[in-house]
């Protein structure tokens, strides 16, 4: 078998637009191979800024050129009998393929394992389509025939891809016009937990049980082709639900609440006592050695003294301070809980002193009397120094318990960093929901054993100054109360049992809790034998059970491990429109629509578009959406790998936090990008950049107080902008210690442009570092002596380039200019001999001449992820269709939202199931 | 990275020893009259002990070498047993003691964290970062052959309950690694094992079929309204509410199978570790029953916790000492090494009865 070279059929790749007017197109095409082998003189010449290359780019663009997106169905394509145009690939394609493709790929030599001329010329009936799609996709990007050794003019090219663009795109509207995609697959796990926690109005993390979900190549989870279920499966779905409901309602009385009401001087005085202890047993051992206890007692007060870093407690006069220690034997550190919540203590009194970093114990314990579920309400006094700084201080609040030498816990249990912004005039109340129940592990031993015991049964609560400058936060009061209820019943457990009224019958109560419930999980109406057969389950439950409330629990769990509820689905007695409101939810929001998306459903409003368009605002507005710029940027990116990736302790300039910030970038960019409409060409450049303190240090940008994300200004000289040079995505494709050009490549085709590489062939040379000549070499000149291999080269041709771009980055994303002394050689030659010149020279190329593959790449990644299934080549003409709205409407990334909505394949308009 | 055995501090590397063992076969007194009725070959069980603090490992040139180092002295088939495993001498030719491993996960972390992880293997770490177990090997075997008898897996130690994250009182994590409470009281064993339960756990069973009717009842209607391709994917649903109910019937079949006939008092089931050697002997003879009747296939005991302060201390009164986990501390002191010794060796003189009552 060959392995020279390989091309495997992709169901993604590009494919044709209906050209209009294929000529004015063609034109301005053609003018962009010219300047393909012009560029580099060119670009030296007059280099156009970044700017004005998204200009002129998107000038050209192929899909701009669509004059009027309403008329391309009609235009070419006779939709009610379509007809292949085997006439004209007999009269002017056919010969272009003998002359300029069937030596490599024909009868003699099958290069790539493709052979041109036995492919079915009629691309409508003939099951050739994605060989013809991968055709012209190579000869549209000018990667076939190979350009050292062809002879096909433009205007035989022109031919070629006007043909082949016209004939795809008739193909593609057939199929999808015959075809059966439905996206019929069950909710993520992350769309379950989010669903739950919507409707049963708890933030918690339901889905912690089930397991993990497997991923497209892609690395979309929620492909409907992945999502299978299993039966231990279902019996967690139902153990989860019925755990679920009897967690979020309540039975009984309301448990009553702990209050606990610590000032810095109720902490500080323990530490004074203790060192009023040690004096004066100093002063009575050393009572008759005057001169040497002056000197111990000196030596005393000094380790009195707080070192750098640790929190201390300062008494009002400024004139005592205690370094905040902590020690869990015997408990002796816990504060008393008492009935009633007290008041905060008199402002300028003690105040406790918290530096940022992490070697600090301002630890406030809080024994055994904390409850296993509910809310823990924490609130805090504090306020930053008062002086000119600008730096900002952060709190966090982390949870704790150590029971005995080796049994211990340190958790952090706020969720954002809070910017300490307060003054000393003007503090700052700053306060924290826990919710007990979700905290693990909690102290096993805390009911088991006493107080003062051994185990220690106490737990305490920790504040941490997570800022990344040196600062320091001023804390003077301390709420803490547990469970906290702002109503009883619990919100949760009305939204649930909101009928409950005890004159009625049972049967007609439990009639409307469980028809308002099922309406809402199943999220249409409810039919009446549906509902009959639900309250048949609850007469049987209810005969085995205690209260009627215990009976209906057992009925919403079956409704939520339905399939009704697990399953997404466009078909059935239900309107389309409800199935439309729970695409649009499920997209935007991860999770089941609201009261206001199913009412719309219900009256039918929904359909109409510019209701969908206002609906897409408010869900977009909505905190819900961040569950979809989270996950859809994780798949789409990839970031599991940086999650996964392993830095090395200590390593210099390196933090868990770096690594945190990291992790955001990409989902904060892409929120500013939505949020703006701005072009997803800044996707590959643009002259801001989203950080917080900590990034923006790791990137050299100065004046970037605090914690949060915000958008910072770029010059040139930051060698930054666009996804390309986020430290995450560099780092997440290196090999620590090393960069990997390799995995950047393979990154920046998968995940920026959707034109992965094939799959490596079997049995390729592994690189020999046993030799000594290649152990020698830069990582440059190893990739390039294997790509030397004649089995290796016609892969590695097209992906190389791409990656040694990226060289000037570290495996931390750092600048670089040196490896290992030797100046950084980031040039590549293209397959087209194109000079491709560092990171700079990568975006230039981009946003010179691939424009049109990246909106559109970008395009079919949300689409995928939209309708959660795979696009098929039935859908490519739908794609391009997007685009073309797209590219005419500026590039904004809510444009393509809305337009992905309002497509035909959304919207599954003329789609029979 | 890796360093090699000789490098490592001998008590790091044998903190955490246990062991785990496939039994021999056993023809169960109950196997004749299992449900089904089919004669079915010899099933295959598994047994996992830990004992904590590490084991005598005094060097070749120490005194004690000779007598009281844990490992036998040779290789293969020809070693000879020190003190420590002279208890199982006769059973020679049926053990195999493996030695010279170190798990990756647990060369970071403080000897008094392994419990944790040594049937689980995962990055527990120490210190208080984050914890994240991952599922114990008896139960991944559980999962295989759970459903075929009784109780799924026996899970045992001497200080009971789960203990805390990284200070464990149980060796058993299930599939999301959270930890599995062990019992600690014979009675507690005894009753779970062989007296019938409450009345509750029918009750539960007959709402889940209840449950699973309706969910197969959605899942029919809906499939009528779905395309073939789409009606294929439901098919996993429907054959998992299947599944569920088979899985339901079987266990409601062991709620009502007669509960094997064993003679409780000829067991001390009150014994607790103030009468150490009888309490060792019991929890050991309980999973022999466990196993005679086909109760269970798999059994985890934790012997002690780890860093002492526990009941499960107490064990070393059984040989005249006090605390088990301080004569790994005083190993330095006169006759330190054959003291510890001596505590491994009462672990295997009842460990070796056990062996003997499964052949």
């Amino acid at each position: 078998m060959s392995i020279s070279a390989f091309l495997v059929p992709r169901v993604l790749r590009l494919c044709a637009i209906a050209f209009v007017s294929t000529q004015v197109c063609w034109a301005q095409q053609t003018d962009t191979w010219q300047t393909d082998t012009q560029q580099e003189e060119s670009q030296q010449a007059q280099s156009p800024s970044f700017a004005e290359l998204k200009t002129s780019g998107l000038q050209r663009s192929r899909f701009k050129a669509v004059p009027d997106p309403a008329a391309e169905v009609d235009v070419g394509i006779d939709v009610v009998s379509p007809q292949p145009d085997t006439k004209g690939f007999d009269s002017s394609i056919k010969s272009l393929l003998d002359r300029h493709c069937v030596d490599c790929h024909g009868p003699d030599t099958v290069e790539g394992n493709i052979r041109i001329d036995t492919l079915d010329a009629d691309l409508i009936h003939g099951t050739d389509t994605q060989w013809w799609s991968e055709v012209f996709a190579v000869v549209t990007n000018g990667e076939m025939p190979p350009p050292d050794s062809s002879d096909l003019s433009d205007a035989e090219r022109e031919r070629l891809v006007t043909w082949l663009s016209v004939e795809l795109q008739r193909a593609s509207r057939v199929r999808q016009r015959s075809g059966t995609r439905s996206a019929f697959r069950r909710l993520t796990n992350y769309e379950y937990n989010y669903a739950l926690q919507d409707l049963l109005g708890q933030p918690w993390n339901f889905a912690k049980d089930l397991p993990p979900e497997a991923r497209t190549e892609e690395g979309f989870e929620n492909s409907s082709d992945r999502l299978h279920l299993s039966v231990s499966q279902l019996e967690t779905y139902h153990r989860i639900a019925r755990n679920a409901l009897r967690r979020v309602t309540a039975s009984g009385q309301r448990p009553p609440t702990r209050h606990w009401s610590i000032s810095a001087r109720d902490a500080a005085e323990r530490e004074w006592a203790r060192q009023d202890t040690q004096i004066h047993s100093l002063e009575k051992r050393l009572r008759k050695q005057p001169k040497k206890l002056a000197v111990e007692l000196e030596r005393l007060r000094e380790r009195f003294e707080p070192h750098d870093g640790q929190a201390f407690f300062l008494d009002p006069s400024g004139q005592r301070k205690a370094v905040a220690t902590w020690k869990y034997h015997g408990a002796k550190f816990a504060f008393a809980p008492r009935e009633v919540k007290g008041n905060a203590s008199q402002q300028n009194d003690c105040v406790a002193v918290l530096p940022n970093g992490r070697n600090s114990k301002l630890i406030f314990e809080l024994g055994n009397q904390l409850p296993d579920e509910g809310t823990m309400r924490v609130a805090v006094r504090a306020w930053r120094d008062d002086s000119e700084s600008d730096d900002l201080p952060s709190l966090q609040l982390h949870f704790g318990w150590q029971a005995s030498n080796e049994g211990r816990a340190l958790l952090r249990v706020s969720k954002e960093d809070v910017s300490v912004t307060g003054l000393s005039d003007r503090p700052q109340w700053i306060q924290w929901d826990v919710p007990l129940g979700e905290v693990y592990p909690r102290n096993s031993v805390r009911k088991t054993s006493p107080m003062g015991a051994m185990p220690s049964p106490s737990e305490y609560i920790k504040l941490v100054n997570s800022a990344v400058s040196k600062s320091v936060v001023h804390v003077d009061h301390v709420f803490v109360s547990a469970p906290v209820y702002d109503q009883w019943p619990p919100e949760s457990h009305r939204r649930i049992f909101f009928a409950d009224d005890a004159t009625r019958d049972e049967t007609s109560v439990a009639r409307e809790i469980i028809t308002t419930f099922m309406k809402r999980a199943w999220r249409r109406n409810i039919y009446e034998d549906e509902v009959r057969r639900k309250l048949a389950l609850f007469e049987t439950m209810r005969s085995t059970s205690d209260g009627f409330e215990e009976a209906v629990l057992e009925v919403l769990a079956a409704v939520l491990s339905s399939p009704n509820f697990l399953y997404v689905h466009n078909a059935g007695r239900e309107s389309d429109a409800f199935a439309l409101a729970s695409r649009l939810s499920l997209f935007l929001w991860c999770s089941v629509p609201d009261d206001e998306l199913v009412s719309l459903a219900s009256s039918g409003r929904l359909t109409q578009p510019d209701v969908v368009a206002a609906q897409i605002d408010r869900m977009l507005a909505d905190p819900r959406s961040d569950r979809f710029i989270k996950h859809f940027v994780h798949q789409w990116l990839d970031l599991e790998l940086l999650e996964f990736q392993n830095f090395t302790q200590h390593q210099r300039g390196f933090d868990p936090l770096l690594k945190e910030a990291m992790l955001r970038e990409a989902p904060e960019l892409f929120k500013f990008i939505l949020r703006e409409n701005a072009s997803v060409l800044d996707f590959l450049h643009c002259d801001y950049a989203i950080v917080n303190e900590r990034l923006a240090r790791h990137y050299g940008l100065p004046n970037v107080k605090g914690n949060h994300f915000r958008r910072v200004p770029l010059e040139p000289h930051h060698r930054r902008g666009g996804l390309l040079t986020q430290a995450g995505i560099l780092a997440m494709n290196s090999d620590w210690p090393d960069s990997h050009p390799l995995k950047r490549a393979i990154w920046l085709l998968e995940s920026v442009l959707a034109d992965p590489p094939p799959p490596p062939p079997p049995a390729v040379p592994q690189i020999d570092l046993a030799d000594p000549a290649i152990a020698k070499m830069s990582l440059k000149e190893r990739i390039e002596d294997h790509r030397n291999h004649a089995a290796c080269m016609s892969c590695h041709v097209k992906i190389d380039p791409w990656g040694i771009a990226f060289e000037n980055y570290d495996a931390m994303g750092r600048w670089r200019q040196t490896i290992k002394g030797k100046p950084v050689d980031a040039s590549s030659e293209l397959f087209n001999h194109q000079t491709l010149d560092g990171m700079d020279g990568l975006k230039r190329f981009l946003l010179q001449n691939r424009q049109d593959q990246f909106v559109r790449a970008t395009v079919s990644k949300l689409l995928t992820y939209a309708l959660g299934r795979p696009l098929t080549f039935a859908d490519q003409a739908e794609v391009d269709a997007i685009t073309s709205r797209v590219r005419r409407g500026g590039d904004g990334l809510k444009t393509i939202l809305q337009c992905i909505v309002q497509s035909e394949l959304f919207q599954s308009r003329g789609i029979t199931p | 990275m890796n360093r090699s055995i000789q490098q490592l501090d001998r008590r790091r590397f044998l903190r955490g020893s246990g062991f785990a063992l496939a039994l021999p076969t056993l023809v169960s007194l109950s196997r004749q009259q299992a449900w089904g009725g089919d004669p079915l070959p010899i099933p295959k069980r598994l047994a996992c002990f830990y004992f904590p603090d590490g084991v005598p490992m005094p060097l070749p040139d120490d005194p004690a070498h000779r007598d009281w180092s844990w490992f036998p002295h040779g290789g293969d088939q020809e070693f000879r047993f020190s003190k420590c495993m002279q208890p199982l001498q006769d059973l020679k030719n049926e053990i195999t003691v493996l030695s010279g491993f170190s798990h990756p996960s647990s060369r970071n972390i403080h000897g008094h964290n392994c419990a944790d992880l040594f049937l689980t293997g995962a990055a527990t770490g120490g210190g208080d970062h984050e914890y994240q177990n991952t599922i114990s090997l008896d139960q991944v075997y559980a999962n295989h052959v759970g459903r075929k008898t009784r109780l799924a897996s026996l899970v045992m130690s001497t200080d009971g309950g789960t203990g805390t994250a990284r200070g464990t009182h149980t060796m058993s994590f299930d599939r999301n690694g959270r930890p599995i409470p062990a019992m600690h009281r014979p009675k507690q064993v005894f009753d779970q094992l062989f007296v019938k339960s409450d009345a509750g756990s029918a009750q539960r069973l007959a709402r889940s079929r209840s449950a699973l009717d309706d969910m197969l009842e959605d899942a029919v209607r809906l499939r009528k309204s779905l395309s073939k391709s789409d009606q294929h994917r439901l098919d996993e649903y429907l054959d998992s509410v299947r599944q569920a109910e088979v899985n339901a019937e079987k266990a409601k079949h062991w709620l009502n199978a007669p509960l094997p006939n064993v003679e409780g008092h000829q067991l001390d089931l009150e014994l607790t570790t103030d009468e150490p050697r009888a309490y060792l002997r019991t929890m050991f003879e309980l999973i022999y029953l466990a196993f005679k009747t086909d109760s269970t296939r798999v059994a985890t005991y934790q012997i002690g916790r780890e860093n002492g302060v526990g009941r499960s201390d107490h064990l070393a009164r059984a040989v005249g000492f006090n605390l088990a986990h301080q004569l790994s501390h005083e190993t330095k002191n006169p006759d330190g090494w054959k003291n510890f010794g001596l505590y491994c060796q009462f672990l295997n003189e009842e460990y070796g009865r056990f062996l003997r009552r499964l052949m």
